[in-house]
C-alpha cells in the first residue's frame, strides 16, 4: 500500500468528494510537525461546512469568484504560457513515459498538481531516483512556486494555505535530498 | 529530519496520513497505469506533419469551413478549408484563436451547482447525473405548479438546437426567443420578408457585393464585424470598381474606403432614405420596366414620399445636399447592379427600425436590383436527408387559454417566436402568465439584452435557471446549474449546408477528444431527455444522424471526408427579371405592405424622429470589433492581447472643450444616472460631436473571466431607455445618452451640431 505523504498531498489537491476535512487537517498538522513547520491547530483549518470547503476548492482550482486564481496545471506556469496543454503539459507526459507510466483516463489534465504529486509518490515507491531528481529539478520545482504564489494571493481557506506551504516544504526537502544523493 | 527521510519514508506519520481519508491513498496511485518506458526527446513544434481534420468554425455564427491541424492529440493550428468557396484557406483572428478557447483555464470544466446567491458565483462541483437530476426535477416541478409555458428557453448558436427539443417536448410555447432575431436582425428580416417575399438578411445575407457596380452601406461594420466571406465579397466588389457610399455618424473601416461618405446625424437614416426614394421617383431614376411589371404599390409610394425633399433631409440629417445628390446619382447609375446593403444589426431606435429596412428594400426594388448580379440574390438550397433521431419524438405545444404570443402588442413577433421583451415581462410581472424557469444556451444574458438591471430582477423572480456554457461568463454566475459545453473543436454538430452564391455541404467534426468533464450538446440533450422520460434522441451518437442526413445528399461522413470534408454545388442565385416570381402573395415586390396596414402600422415607411440627446449628453452608439465576437471572446488569450479593452470614441473638438486628453480614463453617466466602469477615451475627428462610440462586449462583470473582468466598459449597462419596435417588439439599443465623469467632475457635452425643431429632445431629469 503506498504510504508516501505525496499521495496524501495529491489527494488533498483533488476535489473533496467526501467529508474528510477533519482527518485531513489532522494529517496535515502531523506532516508539518514532522518537517518542523509550525502550523495552526487542525480544528482551525476546518471550515464552517463541507459545502463551503467544496466551493472553496472550486473557487481556487476550477472556476471561481475573482477568476481562476490558482489553475493547478503545469502548463499555465511553464514559460508563463497561461493556457493548458502547452510545454508544461508536454514535459509532464515525457517524464511519465520515461518512467514507464501513463496517466489513466481522468477528467483532469495529466499535468494537474494532483497527478504530479502522485507520480512523485510512485517514483519514490519504485526507487526511481534518476527520474525523480530530473522531474523535480527540471519540472515540478520549476512551476510549483508560481502556482503557490497564485494560491496564496487568492487568500484561500487556511487548509489550502497550509497545504500549499507544506507541499512546498516537502518538495524542497525532497529536492535537496535527491540532489545530494 | 534525517537524510533519506523522504526517499524511504514509512514512518508512523505516513501511516496516519494514509488512514486519514475514507477512500485511502492507493486511489491516487490509480491516476497512473504501467506503460512501456520510452524516451520522448521533445514534442515537435509547428504544424508540419500534423493530422488534418476538416470542420466548421464557431468562433462566430458565420461558421467558416476550417482545417484543424493536430499533433500528439493537441491542436496546433487552424486554417481555412482550401475547398471552401467562401473563405478558402483564410480564417480571421478569431478563427485562429479557437486553439486558445479550447485550452483556456477559465473554461467551465465540470457541471457546477450554485451554493451562494445568484450573481455571486459560488459553486460546488457536481456529477452529470446530479446536474441532469436537478434540472429535470425543477422542470417537472415548475411545469406542475405553473403549467408548461412557465418553462422558457433563451439561446444562440449551433449548440442550442438539441436542447430546444427538450423544451418543445415539455409543451411550452416559449422555446424560441432568440436574441439573434429579437435583439439583432429581426426588423430587417420582417421588412424584407414582407417586401420581397424572402428573408434576404438572416443568419446569411444574400447580398451580391462582389458583382456590384455600386454599394450603399448604412452604419455597416463590414471590416470591423469580420465574417471572412463577407469581407472578401466587399473587397472583391471594390477591386472590381464598385463605387461605395457609406452613411454613418462614425468614420468606420468601411467609411475609410468610401467614394462618398455621409456623416449622418444618428436617428435620421430613414429621412435620408425617404428623400432619396422621392428623388429617384421624381427624377425618373428608377427601373420603369421592373417597377411596372414586378412591383405593387408604386403610386401609393410616390404619393407617400412626395413631401420628403432633399433640402428637408439635408437639414434633418445634417448633411450637405450636394453630397446626398451625388451619392444617390452614383447608386442609380449602377442600377440594376447596385447593392443597397441592409447592414446586419437592425435594432437601433425601436419604432423606426422595420421602416428603415423597408426603405432599403424599396430602393433595391426601384433600382430593379432583385435577383441580378450585384443586387440581392436568391439562396440555392442543398438537398440533404432528415434524421428523426436528434429530436424528441413528440413536440407539441400545450394548449393554453392565455398565450404570450396571442397577448403580445407586437403583431408580427409570433411569426418568429416569443419576443424577448414579452418573455422577460412575464418573468418580471407574471403577466400574461408567470415564466418561472429559464434555460440559457450560448448567450451572455447580461450583455446581449439592454437594461441588465431589469434582467437581474427578472432572473431573481425565477424559481430556477440553468445554462449550457463553454466559459464561466455572466450567465453562469446567475445560474443555479451550469452545464459545461464542449468546444466546437471537440464535437460533432448538425450538417452545414451553405445556400449562397456557390452552395456547399460540410460538417463539424471533432479534432480532439473533449477536455475536462464536458459533454457535447447532443449528449447533454440526450442525458436530460432520459431524466425527463422524454422519448427520442435515439441515435447512439452524432455520427449516426449525420450519416442519415448525408445519405440524402448521396454522401456519408467517410465519403465527405475523402472529398476534403466539403462538397460544392452549382448555385442558382439570379433570375431573368421577366420570369421573376417572388414569395409574396402577388409574386411581386410589395412597395406598400398591406399586412402592415391591416395592423394599423405604416404600410409605407414614414419618418418619425427618434429623440435627440438631452442638453449636455451625446448619443451612445456601439459596434463590433474585428477580433472579438459579442462578449464571448474577451477572455481569449490571443484576442485579449490584440484588444484587451474598449475605448470611448469622443469627437476631438468636444474633447478639446472638455479638456480631455487621448487615453484619459473617464466614467460615463447615462440619462438615468447609471454609471459605467472606467473606460479610456479615444479622441478622434472620426465621430460626430453629438455621438460617442464604443465597441460592444467589454467590461465583463464576471469575475470568473480572469483576463476580461473589468477591462473597459459595457454598453449594455448604459442602456436603460429601451424602445420597442412596434412590429415585432425588438429592443432598441441606440436610444441612450451619456455624459462624462472625469475625476469628481461631471462634464456636460457641448452641443456643436444644432438640432432642428422637427426633432424632439429626449427628456432627462439630469439634463
Amino acid at each position: 500500500m503506498p504510504t508516501h505523504p505525496f499521495f496524501f498531498l495529491s489527494e488533498s489537491f483533488s476535489y473533496p468528494e467526501s467529508d474528510t476535512i477533519t482527518a485531513k487537517s489532522e494529517a496535515l498538522v502531523l506532516l508539518a510537525k514532522d518537517i518542523g513547520f509550525q502550523v495552526p491547530a487542525a480544528k482551525e483549518m476546518i471550515p464552517q461546512s463541507f459545502i463551503d470547503f467544496q466551493s472553496e476548492y472550486v473557487r481556487l482550482f476550477i472556476n471561481a469568484a475573482d477568476g481562476i486564481f490558482a489553475p493547478p496545471y503545469a502548463s499555465i506556469y511553464v514559460n508563463n504560457a497561461g493556457i493548458l496543454h502547452q510545454q508544461g503539459y508536454d514535459d509532464a507526459l515525457s517524464f511519465y513515459a520515461k518512467a514507464g507510466m501513463a496517466p489513466t483516463e481522468s477528467e483532469e489534465s495529466p499535468d494537474h498538481i494532483a497527478h504530479e504529486l502522485a507520480f512523485l509518490g510512485l517514483l519514490l515507491d519504485a526507487d526511481n531516483e534518476d527520474i525523480l531528481a530530473s522531474f523535480l529539478t527540471r519540472h515540478l520545482c520549476v512551476w510549483y512556486p508560481s502556482f503557490l504564489q497564485r494560491l496564496q494571493d487568492a487568500q484561500p481557506y487556511l487548509f489550502y494555505s497550509v497545504l500549499g506551504q507544506v507541499t512546498d516544504l516537502y518538495l524542497t526537502h525532497l529536492h535537496k535530498e535527491v540532489i545530494h544523493e | 529530519m534525517n537524510r533519506r527521510h523522504f526517499l524511504k519514508m514509512s514512518s508512523a506519520t505516513a501511516m496516519a496520513v494514509a488512514a486519514s481519508t475514507m477512500d485511502g491513498l492507493p486511489g491516487q496511485a490509480g491516476l497512473f497505469r504501467s506503460a512501456q518506458a520510452q524516451e520522448i526527446k521533445s514534442f515537435s513544434t509547428g504544424s508540419l506533419g500534423a493530422t488534418e481534420v476538416t470542420s466548421v468554425c464557431e468562433m462566430c455564427f458565420w461558421r467558416c469551413p476550417i482545417v484543424v491541424k493536430v499533433k500528439e492529440g493537441k491542436i496546433i493550428k487552424i486554417e481555412g478549408n482550401p475547398k471552401s468557396p467562401v473563405n478558402g484557406t483564410r480564417v480571421c483572428a478569431r478563427g485562429n484563436s479557437g486553439v486558445q478557447l479550447v485550452y483556456d483555464p477559465d473554461r467551465v470544466k465540470t457541471p457546477l451547482k450554485r451554493v451562494g446567491a445568484r450573481g455571486e458565483g459560488k459553486w460546488a462541483k457536481i456529477s452529470w447525473d446530479e446536474a441532469f437530476g436537478e434540472i429535470a426535477h425543477n422542470m417537472e416541478k415548475v411545469k406542475k405548479k405553473y403549467g408548461p409555458h412557465a418553462l422558457a428557453y433563451f439561446d444562440h448558436g449551433a449548440s442550442a438546437e438539441f436542447m430546444r427539443g427538450i423544451f418543445k417536448a415539455m409543451g411550452t410555447e416559449n422555446y424560441t426567443s432568440e436574441p439573434a432575431f429579437f435583439q439583432c436582425v429581426g426588423p430587417a428580416a420582417l421588412a424584407y420578408l414582407q417586401t420581397v417575399g424572402y428573408v434576404t438578411t438572416g443568419t446569411r445575407q444574400y447580398n451580391d457585393m462582389a458583382n456590384s457596380k455600386a454599394m450603399l452601406l448604412v452604419a455597416s461594420h463590414i471590416g470591423e464585424n469580420v465574417h471572412v466571406s463577407h469581407v472578401r465579397e466587399f473587397i472583391d466588389g471594390l477591386q472590381n470598381g464598385s463605387k461605395l457610399v457609406v452613411v454613418d455618424p462614425r468614420y468606420s473601416a468601411a467609411a475609410n474606403k468610401a467614394d462618398i461618405y455621409l456623416p449622418i446625424r444618428p436617428g435620421t437614416d430613414t429621412a435620408l432614405m425617404l428623400a432619396w426614394i422621392n428623388y429617384v421617383i421624381q427624377n425618373k431614376l428608377y427601373d420603369k420596366e421592373f417597377v411596372a411589371n414586378k412591383c405593387d404599390g408604386f403610386d401609393a409610394l410616390k404619393k407617400e414620399v412626395n413631401g420628403y425633399s432633399m433640402e428637408w433631409a439635408a437639414k434633418i440629417c445634417d448633411l450637405k445636399i450636394e453630397d446626398m445628390k451625388a451619392a444617390i446619382k452614383e447608386l442609380a447609375k449602377a442600377a440594376p447592379n447596385v447593392n443597397i446593403h441592409p447592414g446586419r444589426h437592425a435594432t437601433w431606435y425601436g419604432k423606426g427600425d422595420t421602416g428603415r429596412h423597408q426603405a432599403y428594400a424599396i430602393l433595391t426594388a426601384l433600382f430593379g436590383a432583385v435577383g441580378v448580379p450585384g443586387g440581392i440574390y436568391f439562396p440555392t438550397s442543398v438537398k440533404t436527408g432528415k434524421a428523426e433521431c436528434p429530436e424528441p419524438e413528440k413536440t407539441e405545444v400545450a394548449e393554453t387559454d392565455i398565450s404570450i404570443k396571442d397577448e403580445t402588442e407586437y403583431p408580427f413577433s409570433s411569426m418568429f417566436g416569443t419576443a424577448t421583451r414579452d418573455l422577460f415581462h412575464a418573468m418580471l410581472t407574471g403577466k400574461p402568465y408567470p415564466v418561472k424557469l429559464l434555460g440559457v444556451n450560448g448567450v451572455n444574458i447580461m450583455q446581449t439584452l439592454p437594461n441588465p438591471y431589469d434582467t437581474m430582477k427578472a432572473i431573481n423572480n425565477l424559481d430556477f435557471i440553468f445554462c449550457e456554457e463553454m466559459m464561466a461568463g455572466e450567465t453562469a454566475i446567475w445560474s443555479d446549474i451550469v452545464l459545461p459545453d464542449s468546444v466546437y473543436l471537440e464535437r460533432y454538430d448538425g450538417l452545414y449546408a451553405y445556400d449562397g452564391l456557390t452552395p456547399y455541404l460540410t460538417v463539424r467534426q471533432p479534432a480532439i477528444k473533449p477536455l475536462h468533464n464536458v459533454k457535447s450538446p447532443y449528449d447533454i440533450a440526450k442525458g436530460l431527455a432520459k431524466k425527463l422520460d422524454i422519448e427520442g434522441y435515439s441515435c447512439k451518437n452524432e455520427q449516426e444522424f449525420l450519416n442519415e442526413e448525408l445519405k440524402g445528399a448521396g454522401l456519408s461522413l467517410d465519403a465527405l471526408n475523402k472529398q476534403g470534408g466539403l462538397v460544392t454545388y452549382k448555385g442558382n442565385p439570379y433570375r431573368d427579371p421577366k420570369s421573376l416570381k417572388l414569395g409574396t402573395e402577388s409574386g411581386k415586390v410589395q412597395l406598400y405592405v398591406e399586412a402592415f396596414d391591416d395592423e394599423d402600422l405604416d404600410a409605407i415607411p414614414k419618418f418619425d424622429p427618434t429623440p435627440a440627446p438631452p442638453k449636455g449628453f451625446a448619443r451612445l452608439i456601439y459596434g463590433r470589433a474585428p477580433m472579438h465576437t459579442f462578449s464571448r471572446t474577451m477572455n481569449n488569450l490571443w484576442l485579449n492581447n490584440e484588444m484587451p479593452e474598449n475605448k470611448l470614441w469622443l469627437n476631438d473638438k468636444i474633447a478639446a472643450r472638455l479638456n480631455i486628453m487621448d487615453g484619459e480614463e473617464i466614467i460615463m453617466e447615462n440619462q438615468d444616472g447609471k454609471r459605467s466602469n472606467p473606460i479610456k477615451v479615444l479622441v478622434t475627428p472620426g465621430i460626430r460631436p453629438d455621438s460617442v462610440f464604443m465597441y460592444h462586449g467589454f467590461g465583463s462583470k464576471s469575475k470568473h473571466l480572469s483576463r476580461a473582468y473589468g477591462r473597459g466598459a459595457a454598453d449594455g449597462y448604459m442602456m436603460t431607455n429601451v424602445v420597442a419596435d412596434p412590429f415585432i417588439g425588438a429592443d432598441s439599443k441606440r436610444t441612450n445618452f451619456v455624459r462624462i465623469i472625469k475625476g469628481d467632475k461631471t462634464l456636460n457635452i457641448p452641443e456643436l451640431a444644432k438640432v432642428p425643431s422637427e426633432i424632439p429632445r429626449f427628456k432627462s431629469k439630469l439634463a
